[in-house]
């Protein structure tokens, strides 16, 4: 499904249910910690960072999205000093958000005293790793609907992406879910229902001024 | 009770060397580090080195057995799947080497991918 909404909605994208991983953060940084650290290139390193796999996955994302930035900046330069960029503080919140470990979604083994699992936080990131790979698109939200804890159980995910110019949406779309089912199909076990593919928002470059038209 | 076992200095490199492992991350409770990052933050101290090692592989000698937790990464090339199998069966072949002790939980937790 593809579908328009509102460039400004907000999303809570983790486990509110799970407090302790709620209040703990990004191994107690934020986000503007791990962006210095990304400015420093990572140096002097931070065992507090560097050992803390949310940080690895927020830091992956803040690297994507300054590489989307650049790239737009190259496209246009002059266009770009007029664009609108709430996309990116919004992709921001939700790189955020997403990190977390959150819920554990299980992983069979035939053994009974094994318990394998791969994060909820890991998954979100290499979907969003599988979106932002993919040329003039970049992933804002990811989300897991339903009970991933539970083998078998039937889950959806929903995704919302800002879409540069110049792509057909529907087709878009359409490379992306194919492109994220493969990745769930590698990396968990769950019933994947549906993917849910919500444009919320189109970054088209700004018209001139009205004074350039004229010359 | 906790109480650390005589193996456990062994478990960190045995995961690391199993394939499609690309990081070990510690796998005990997060407050303390958190705490830790926090209070550093705070302090705009610069993030103090650990005065000892500590395993990043959490084992635990319980009531019930021995627990190991272990969280990694894996390489996006890798199934989740398979690596953490893998490091699974690795550790419960060590622990079967290290006296065969009673086993409660072996965890493997993949927490980042890519």
């Amino acid at each position: 499904m593809t579908e328009l909404t509102p460039a400004n909605r907000r999303f809570l994208a983790f486990d509110l249910d799970d407090t302790e991983r709620e209040q703990a953060g990004l191994s107690g940084h934020t986000i503007e910690h791990l962006s210095d650290y990304l400015d420093r290139d990572r140096m002097p390193a931070d065992a507090s960072i560097d050992d803390s796999p949310d940080c690895e996955i927020a830091l992956r994302g803040l690297e994507r999205l300054r590489r989307a930035q650049r790239l737009l900046l190259e496209r246009d330069l002059e266009r770009e000093s007029r664009r609108d960029d709430s996309w990116v503080s919004a992709i921001l919140d939700n790189i955020t958000l997403e990190a977390h470990a959150g819920r554990e979604i299980p992983l069979a083994h035939p053994s009974p005293t094994a318990r394998l699992v791969v994060t909820e936080g890991a998954v979100r990131g290499i979907l969003r790793e599988t979106g932002d790979r993919m040329q003039n698109v970049f992933v804002g939200r990811c989300v897991l609907v339903g009970d991933v804890s539970v083998p078998g159980a039937p889950i959806s995910i929903g995704v919302d992406v800002t879409v540069f110019p110049g792509e057909n949406i529907p087709l878009l779309a359409e490379q992306l879910r194919h492109a994220m089912y493969v990745a769930l199909g590698k990396y968990t076990e769950l019933v994947v229902a549906a993917i849910d593919i919500t444009v919320s928002d189109l970054q088209a470059l700004p018209d001139a001024p009205a004074q350039e038209k004229e010359h | 009770m906790t109480t650390v076992l005589p193996f456990t200095d062994q478990l960190d490199a045995l995961v690391r060397q199993v394939p499609g492992v690309d990081a070990l991350y510690p796998a005990g409770s997060i407050v303390a580090t958190v705490l830790t990052a926090t209070l550093d933050a705070v302090a705009h101290r610069a993030p103090a080195a650990p005065l000892v090692h500590t395993p990043l592989v959490h084992t635990a000698q319980q009531a019930d057995g021995v627990r190991v937790t272990a969280k990694i990464g894996i390489g996006a090339a890798e199934s989740s799947a398979e690596v953490s199998a893998r490091v699974h069966d690795a550790i419960a072949a060590h622990l079967r080497q290290a006296g065969n002790p009673p086993v409660a939980q072996i965890a493997v937790i993949v927490a980042r991918i890519g």
